[in-house]
């Protein structure tokens, strides 16, 4: 520091020099370093030392702390009571073999086929709500407000660990605040998780994905029960499980008519025909088809609330100029364009 | 088993993060194996966790720990004794703990230093050090450039000294002097 510049520590070829990679030419360089001031030659011993030292770890076992953290939970909190069965439910283990083995049943099917296989010992109810909206309260009194064929199973009583329930279909959460006990909804492969929160799940059989979408609070998203990986979103956010991807994508949600199918409130600002039928289809359970690429992109704004559906097909007609026809139950959409 | 608050589980998470691999590893010397080690230091922790609520995480916890598997190592060993011509093991020597705690403090200080590296760097340090993988190896492996590979290593060697440092100053090793040949 004689002349007052400042000290520059040449880290590449020092970590060169140290890993046995440098050249005779970058040798050189060192050398040339070292003669420039006697306080880098202790530099450099001590990023020698540091070298020298981190080789006393080479060739010890590591270990996945993850793992072994569980296992560790797994030690402290043992359920070996054959009645409490949905703890081990709730487990790694059994989900992990179950979904191996299940891999072809169908959703909806799976705790009924849990239920067959451990017989009465515990008692979970199933519910579908078949005829069109459903609202239910679990027994922890989270609300879940059913969308016409979603199915969702719980027990009778919620384990002292966690909340867990499975669900196909689309539905509403309600989640009660419990942080002692998260609320974990598996469906498919994915777990969805949470402390108490509010939360939109489109989690249909034959669909290739599983979307969530967040009102209020926070949820967490992983596969089968690896929490590794998970992600999380927040209100105003979207995930997206791809089922074969075995992925989950975060976005921003740019629907805000997502919650319409259960508040009958929709807000359209610009938006296309398509976006428009497609929340159109998700409140009044109807298939639309658009006939024509004309009209695909025309755009409407306007609200209905807690309106019919022919009222709304009505002012869509007029603003729009194009006409609906019903055709074996689906709707389909026809116009000049715009 | 009564709930723990929020704070002691997180606080107990975070002790057995920070110290299950160091113990394996001191267990290991006692015991010679790892499976063996590796149930010594769970059920150290077990034990452990069934008494936190009488825990002061504001002081030092880890002498109680090394000590417990101590313990744990050399009951086991005493339980499961074996007697072959090479290996006789002399039921009047004691094994002193003091003999394995002076290097593992060292493997405990660098464990904890490489475990805090930032993630692609510690993989990176790993892949060199400890798997002697050249460069241009560790390049192709994770799809990146050498000279990302090298700005990786310096960060980690900078990383390294300055939480070392304070432990490099007391130890005296043997160095090879590249710059003796004249």
């Amino acid at each position: 520091m004689k002349n007052g510049k400042d000290h520059i520590i040449p880290l590449e070829l020092i970590s060169r020099f140290l890993s046995g990679e440098s050249t005779d030419k970058e040798n050189d360089m060192l050398n040339q370093w070292l003669a420039e001031s006697p306080e880098n030659a202790g530099i450099l011993e001590e990023y020698r030392k540091v070298w020298a030292h981190t080789g006393i770890l080479e060739g010890k076992p590591v270990f996945d702390l993850d793992d072994e953290w569980q296992h560790f939970q797994e030690n402290v909190n043992p359920s070996k009571k054959e009645n409490d069965l949905w703890n081990f439910l709730a487990g790694p283990k059994f989900f992990g073999s179950f979904y191996r083995m299940a891999a072809v049943v169908a959703m909806g099917l799976i705790l009924g086929y849990s239920m067959f296989y451990f017989g009465k010992q515990f008692s979970t109810t199933s519910f579908q709500a078949q005829l069109g909206k459903e609202r239910i309260e679990l027994p922890d009194g989270s609300v879940v407000i059913l969308n016409k064929g979603a199915e969702i199973t719980y027990p009778e009583k919620f384990s002292k660990d966690n909340r867990l329930v499975s669900f196909s279909g689309e539905a509403f959460f309600q989640i009660q605040k419990d942080p002692e006990r998260p609320f974990i909804i598996r469906s498919n492969n994915l777990s969805i998780r949470v402390l108490g929160t509010s939360f939109n799940v489109k989690a249909q059989p034959n669909s290739p994905e599983i979307e969530v979408i967040v009102n209020t609070g926070r949820v967490a998203l992983y596969e089968g029960s690896d929490r590794k990986n998970e992600k999380n979103i927040i209100a105003g956010q979207k995930a997206v499980y791809y089922k074969t991807l075995n992925k989950i994508s975060v976005s921003e949600n740019t629907n805000p008519n997502f919650l319409a199918w259960t508040t009958g409130k929709m807000i359209f600002d610009g938006s296309p025909l398509s976006e428009v039928l497609e929340v159109l289809s998700s409140v009044y359970h109807k298939k639309f088809i658009i006939s024509s690429e004309k009209i695909k992109n025309c755009r409407l704004t306007v609200s209905f609330e807690n309106q019919e559906l022919p009222a709304v097909l009505k002012i869509l007609e007029t603003t729009l100029d194009i006409e609906f026809t019903e055709n074996a139950g689906i709707m389909q959409v026809d116009g000049p364009g715009c | 088993m009564a709930t723990l608050p929020n704070t002691l589980y997180a606080n107990f998470e975070k002790l057995f993060r920070d110290y299950f691999t160091p113990l394996v590893w001191y267990s290991m010397k006692i015991v010679k194996d790892q499976d063996t080690a590796r149930e010594i230091v769970h059920s150290v922790f077990v034990k452990l966790w069934e008494k936190a609520d009488t825990i002061d995480f504001t002081r030092p916890v880890k002498p109680y720990l090394y000590t417990s598997v101590y313990n744990g190592s050399v009951n086991y060993l005493r339980d499961h004794k074996k007697f072959t011509s090479e290996e006789k093991i002399d039921p009047g020597a004691a094994i002193q703990q003091h003999d394995h705690l002076e290097t593992q403090e060292a493997e405990e200080r660098i464990y904890a230093a490489i475990a805090s590296l930032p993630d692609k760097t510690r993989e990176i340090f790993e892949l060199s050090r400890f798997e002697n993988k050249k460069y241009q190896e560790i390049a192709d492996k994770l799809n990146i450039s050498v000279k990302t590979v090298e700005a990786r290593m310096s960060e980690a060697l900078k990383l390294l000294r300055v939480k070392l440092s304070d432990y490099i100053k007391i130890l005296i090793i043997i160095t090879i002097e590249l710059f003796s040949r004249n």
